[in-house]
């Protein structure tokens, strides 16, 4: 065996070495691409999962929510907060905890001061602008003016789907052009109407988050007429995002009546798109290695088809057909190994670096690449079966064939 | 004198909508170190005979018996094992690999048999030598003539020593001198070193070169002649 090894690996070398130069390097160029290809179109479906994921972790729900309790009776509101909060601050791998206030209000805004109103509206959140900037990232994608600040009563920050002209996704349905300094007015749910004095714009490049406004949690306490230690939700940030069910069983045991949900959960709308885009994502993988498996397998068998001669030259001359079929392996898997090596470089090298330095912009956010090892791995053994097969099934057809058939193409 | 090729009854019918019987019951034996040329009509059967004989075709009913082994019985495994211990092919087209050198073509056979190809690089370039390529050795195919490339593939099937060298109209694609060097040598090999040879070849003027002609007509042996190569005559 280990004698047929040595013809094979030296017919296999020598076909490589002294063959037409084009057509490997026409080989390993179009296996190159496929592999590109393969990593791609992965690693975009996966940056657009992960900047829904850090999207919503970072600006909108952070790991873990927590409601009112809804069972046996259904509460507005969370109670002795501090307390409950400052418990949940005692778990290890908790980072910190804000308190929210939830409010939905109809903006009216007077653009040219001629008494014609533009009208919308807009989930309005009361936060405490101190704690809210360690658990969410808004504070830092304040695109105008500023966020706010204690005890900044009156003062609201807008986000840019609210405010308008700051090219939102939902341009058509804001308030057309709100100023920072300008004046609206806000009608809340229950009765209670406000003007406001814009202090911010903000803008995380997420629709759903870019139709929030923010005003304080004071302010919005007054507003709800709440004068105790009670909250909307509380948000809770942890160390390490993934470990959010351990956590979850921890917090229910604090709190037992309370609806306590990792943020995957949260809004199920982002969690089927979440879940549809996994799947996509595995469907264009399937795709994507069948594709690049063809390629291979045609390119090969095309290549190894022409060579019918040379197998049928060599079956007549006494070389095995095991040594003929691993030769033809070996060229697979050379085509294969460099079309990898090079598929890389252009991926790592040129594709991920521009796309992270211009990455594509969607209504959920800016996509990069997000190249997965375990995915990369996965491709990389996908061509490679892919070559073992394209290698093996023309060369053992060749080897089989009749040697005269095959010298003299009959 | 042992006998080296002893073929009984053989048949090779291909198939087809209209079936082709290319050889009709062929019987005749080859002795060791003779130098035999199978000739005849296109069609006639002669490549046929040869194929069967080079163990690259399988007859349909008959029996080759090649240095005492009945190679009609052995698996394609067995014959492939068989082709490169006891058996040298020289082709019409020379059928040199491409992508390999004068001397990497003739090792070749040695370097599948032996697992080692420095032990027998030595011997290669003396073949070499010995067909008058010792300066082309490193030469690839596509830098060489058409004779040069014959004698690379004659060296070839010489290099493990085969029991017999079967040639198939290997002067059929060279000039004149390429061709009369050829058969010189395939008469070097045969009366200086024994070397049983079965050439075939169309080419009448070839006889003079061989000790036997086997003549074929319609996939029959129509005649057997003696050839003496002393006195320069024929006998039918």
């Amino acid at each position: 065996m280990i004698k047929d090894l040595k013809v094979a690996f030296f017919l296999g070398y020598k076909f490589i070495v002294n063959g037409n130069k084009s057509i490997i390097a026409l080989m390993i160029f179009i296996l190159s691409l496929a592999f590109v290809n393969l990593i791609f179109t992965t690693s975009l479906l996966n940056g657009v999962t992960a900047t829904l994921d850090n999207q919503l972790i970072n600006n909108s729900v952070a790991n873990i929510v927590i409601d009112p309790q809804e069972y046996p009776t259904r509460e507005s509101y969370i109670t002795n907060t501090t307390k409950l909060r400052q418990q949940i601050k005692y778990i290890p791998g908790v980072t910190a905890t804000v308190a929210h206030y939830n409010l939905i209000a109809t903006f009216a805004y007077d653009k040219d001061k001629n008494g014609q109103f533009k009208y919308g509206s807009w989930p309005v959140i009361g936060v405490d602008p101190e704690e809210e900037p360690i658990v969410t990232g808004v504070s830092n994608h304040i695109i105008a003016g500023n966020y706010l600040k204690i005890p900044g009563i009156t003062d609201i920050v807008l986000g840019s789907d609210i405010a308008g002209g700051y090219g939102a996704a939902a341009e058509t349905t804001s308030l057309d052009g709100v100023k920072i300094g300008e004046k609206i007015n806000l009608n809340f749910g229950n009765g209670v109407q406000r003007e406001y004095t814009v202090k911010g714009i903000s803008k995380v490049k997420f629709t759903l988050i870019d139709q929030n406004a923010y005003i304080t949690a004071k302010d919005a306490k007054s507003i709800l007429g709440i004068y105790d230690d009670r909250a909307s939700e509380i948000l809770v940030k942890i160390n390490k995002t993934g470990d959010e069910d351990q956590y979850v069983e921890q917090i229910r045991k604090l709190a037992p009546n309370l609806k306590v949900r990792k943020w995957t959960e949260y809004t199920s709308m982002l969690d089927s798109i979440t879940k549809s885009f996994d799947l996509v994502t595995g469907i264009i993988s399937a795709v994507g290695l069948v594709v690049a498996a063809t390629t291979i397998f045609i390119l090969i068998y095309v290549n190894t088809i022409n060579k019918r001669r040379q197998i049928g030259i060599l079956k007549a001359i006494g070389i095995k057909e095991n040594i003929i079929i691993i030769s033809y392996i070996l060229q697979s898997f050379f085509y294969a190994f460099f079309g990898i090596i090079f598929g890389s470089i252009i991926m790592f090298c040129f594709v991920a670096p521009y796309f992270s330095g211009h990455p594509i912009a969607l209504a959920i956010g800016d996509i990069s690449l997000a190249i997965k090892e375990p995915q990369v791995l996965q491709g990389i053994l996908s061509l490679l079966a892919a070559a073992l097969i394209a290698g093996l099934v023309p060369a053992w057809r060749a080897a089989k064939e009749n040697i005269l058939e095959a010298i003299w193409g009959a | 004198m042992n006998i080296d090729i002893k073929v009984n009854n053989l048949n090779k019918i291909y198939p087809g909508k209209v079936p082709t019987h290319a050889l009709r019951g062929i019987s005749f034996e080859i002795t060791e170190g003779e130098f035999v040329a199978i000739m005849g009509k296109s069609g006639s059967g002669k490549s046929t005979m040869l194929h069967q004989l080079g163990l690259l075709d399988s007859p349909t009913e008959g029996e080759i018996i090649i240095d005492d082994v009945n190679v009609s019985k052995l698996s394609d495994r067995e014959k492939t094992i068989f082709r490169l211990q006891r058996l040298g092919y020289v082709f019409q087209e020379y059928a040199l690999i491409f992508e390999l050198t004068a001397l990497e073509n003739v090792l070749l056979p040695a370097f599948a048999l032996n697992g080692s190809r420095q032990s027998h690089e030595e011997r290669a370039i003396e073949i070499l030598d010995k067909v008058g390529l010792k300066e082309r050795v490193n030469h690839r195919p596509n830098e060489l003539s058409g004779g040069e490339q014959q004698r690379v593939a004659i060296a070839r099937a010489l290099i493990n020593n085969p029991k017999i060298l079967f040639a198939d109209e290997p002067t059929a694609n060279l000039d004149t001198n390429s061709s009369i060097e050829v058969l010189e040598l395939f008469k070097i090999l045969n009366k200086e070193l024994g070397q049983t040879i079965v050439l075939v070849t169309h080419e009448p003027d070839d006889r003079k070169y061989v000790d036997r002609v086997l003549w074929f007509k319609d996939g029959l042996l129509e005649r057997i002649e003696n050839n003496s190569l002393e006195s320069g005559s024929i006998q039918s």
